[in-house]
């Protein structure tokens, strides 16, 4: 991208929200070094809404890395504010009650330790130290790490990222390195392996594999020797693009800013070709076709894409039958119609098939993401909807499934068993609503859908399921309180909460654990912090049979005599605006925001009938 | 001075084109710290396609300096 003059227009930009707005219509790829100094410099000059705030702590100089980041953040509408401790400090940070890092109250901690400081034997004289010397050496790494994740654990609720090591690029012993099976590379392979075991094992905790992004880059030009030495500066200022991409996935996913839908153009962007003019026949997704194995690759990051739970639909200007004609006839491409959550083929305008896709999925605009290789296209959906990710697929066809996959808001920091089995949710959703049209009246369907729910406790393994309910449920979210894994943990493990997880199946499949509620018990009574459902469980008064039971189990059973409750009114939780009326509480206090606070007194706790609801509690 | 200099100096150091002279060194310039020092080399080296070695990165502390220095690799 060339924007001739974007330093000039930046530092021209009067607010933050105007700056932001800008930044969110740039791809960061494509931003010069004093660009992104100068985004920086200028989004910090202003003060911004409340920031996800990141923390830098090691041995090193990161700077002009945060500046990668919060201009990066920006562009993807994520405001991201940065501290960096000071150097080599990263216990007393943690520790220390008036440490920087603590006013701070990171929601984030990057830790990325050089070993040329930390264990300099091994970073210097590698085939000096004994086969023991260096087993001892990595050991104490790893234990020195593992004790600062338990303090920052201690410390605060901030996530944290830990950076493993880069191993050289050039082992000591030269090529007989490889020999070795306990030579360097081998060596670094260990270290690295148990430091990802270490941040697998606890919770809140990611391994980041710095080792192969510069690896990806090129570790000769990722390292930059002379700024080391000037200034402990290690990584080249041409490597924090790379760097920054990976960590800002890292960010979109634990702020649940990821996107939940690919929708797809079809001709040249499935397969080479149009169909309209080519014929279904000749369109290139052959093997063997070189044009066609670059499309082919387009499928299998879309299917790769599915399976972490990203639901995939369609977007196309065709006649319908000739499209379906396409994948009837080139019976071997990857991809089925039924790999599809809903395909939109038409002749309509892209944007007016967007808004059909999100209404389709029950999901926001800003939850989809568009691959097109129309550049026209791209920019009429970029104008009329600025929230939908543009994936524009221009160049070479050879690029484009790296381009899919290497987008960040695509990112997962663990792939949950709802995530596997989400598009088969989306499909069974498909043939409920069949199943609606053919029955007619309301009361009539949910009867015949034979919906079975189980009300539980959760353990600490609901703890990636209940984060993300918190963090990507934007309809039926009460206070739409964006929790982060370290609250989530407390949750789950505090008498001071109660936190209730529902799992929902019906006769056309399991629906998966579509509901979530938070009880805050620290005050004088029971108070309904977050009352959560997922989209696809709503309209089925399955939260007044939820609600049935809490009433049961707090009120009706002579444990409690009042039940309160919070609301706090977003764009996009109205279907939630008259919930707790609706369930029979009444309004204790209002402010002018539209935050309300309610209160349900036992006596008047009355239960809604929703005997079309199987309810099943288990311990 | 040539623009592509004046211009990088009011880049990083946040300096109208008028307020740049040959008598600034790194005292006169708040924002003249290690790490914009590091920024202006890189960006220099980058604009000119030349490379200062490391006795020099420390040696420049003015802008009549750091002109001398691109002035001489570039010959």
């Amino acid at each position: 991208m060339d924007v001739p003059n974007l330093r000039k227009e930046l530092k021209a930009i009067g607010t933050h929200e105007a700056l932001m707005e800008r930044l969110t219509r740039l791809d960061p790829a494509g931003l010069s070094a004093m660009e992104v100094s100068i985004a920086a410099r200028r989004l910090r000059h202003f003060d911004g809404p409340p920031t996800l705030k990141i923390a830098y702590l090691g041995n090193r100089t990161f700077e002009p890395l945060p500046d990668y980041l919060e201009v990066y953040g920006a562009c993807h509408a994520v405001a991201c504010s940065s501290y960096i401790g000071p150097y080599d400090q990263h216990f007393q940070e943690v520790l220390a009650e008036g440490s920087g890092l603590r006013a701070f109250a990171p929601d984030v901690i990057l830790l990325a330790l050089s070993l040329r400081d930390l264990a300099p034997a091994l970073a210097d004289n590698f085939t000096a130290l004994s086969d023991a010397d260096r087993q001892a050496e990595s050991d104490r790494v790893v234990a020195s790490v593992k004790d600062w994740i338990g303090a920052a654990k201690a410390s605060g609720s901030a996530s944290l990222l830990i950076a493993n090591f880069v191993a050289p690029p050039r082992p000591q012993a030269g090529l007989a390195d490889l020999a070795d099976a306990a030579g360097e590379a081998a060596f670094y392979a260990q270290l690295n392996g148990a430091l990802a075991a270490l941040c697998r094992a606890e919770t809140r905790t990611h391994l980041v594999d710095v080792d192969a992004i510069a690896g990806a880059y090129g570790k000769t030009r990722a390292l930059n020797q002379r700024l080391y030495y000037l200034a402990r500066r290690e990584w080249d200022e041409g490597f924090m693009p790379a760097l920054a991409e990976t960590l800002l996935g890292y960010l979109l996913a634990l702020s649940g800013r990821t996107k939940k839908c690919l929708v797809l153009d079809l001709d040249n962007t499935l397969w080479g070709g149009v169909i309209g003019e080519d014929g279904p026949e000749n369109i290139k997704i052959a093997k063997g076709d070189p044009v066609g194995e670059a499309y082919r690759a387009v499928h299998h990051a879309a299917l790769a894409l599915k399976r972490r739970g990203i639901i995939l639909a369609v977007n196309s200007k065709n006649n319908r039958e000739d499209a379906l004609e396409a994948f009837a006839k080139q019976s071997d491409m990857p991809l089925k119609p039924g790999d599809f959550a809903t395909l939109e083929i038409n002749w309509d305008h892209k944007h007016e098939n967007l808004a059909r896709i999100a209404k389709t999925l029950n999901i926001g605009t800003d939850s989809l993401a568009f691959a097109d290789d129309n550049p026209v296209e791209c920019a009429l959906v970029r104008e009329t909807m600025p929230e939908v990710a543009v994936i524009e697929l221009s160049g070479d066809p050879a690029d484009f499934a790296d381009l899919i996959l290497s987008r960040p808001y695509f990112q997962k920091l663990e792939i949950t068993g709802e995530d596997r089995q989400k598009s088969q949710q989306y499909l069974e959703n498909r043939k409920r609503d069949e199943a609606r049209d053919s029955v007619g009246d309301l009361a009539g369907y949910l009867a015949t859908l034979g919906t079975e729910i189980h009300v539980r406790r959760p353990s600490t393994k609901d703890a990636a399921r209940i984060h993300q309910l918190f963090t990507k449920t934007n309809q039926f979210n009460v206070t739409t309180k964006r929790y982060g894994p370290g609250e989530v943990a407390e949750f789950i493990e505090s008498d001071d909460f109660d936190t209730i997880v529902v799992e929902v199946s019906d006769r056309f499949g399991d629906l998966g654990t579509v509901g979530l509620v938070l009880i805050d018990r620290r005050g004088d009574w029971p108070r309904i912090d977050s009352f959560i459902m997922s989209c696809r469980a709503m309209g089925r008064e399955i939260e007044s049979a939820i609600m049935n039971e809490i009433k049961r189990d707090y009120l009706l059973s002579g444990r409690h005599e009042a039940l309160f409750a919070s609301f706090s009114p977003t764009k996009k939780n109205l279907p939630v605006t008259t919930f707790f009326e609706r369930q029979g509480f009444a309004i204790a206090e209002e402010s002018d925001s539209g935050d309300k606070s309610y209160r349900l007194a036992a006596s008047e706790a009355a239960l809604l009938d929703c005997d079309h609801i199987a309810l099943i509690k288990e311990d | 001075m040539d623009e592509k200099l004046v211009d990088i100096l009011g880049d990083i150091f946040d300096l109208e084109p008028e307020e740049i002279s040959g008598d600034l060194t790194h005292e006169d310039v708040p924002l003249w710290d290690s790490l914009n020092h590091l920024k202006l080399i890189t960006a220099i080296e980058q604009a000119y396609g030349i490379q200062f070695a490391m006795a020099e990165v420390q040696s420049i502390d003015s802008i009549a300096k750091l002109k001398a220095a691109v002035d001489a690799k570039q010959g």
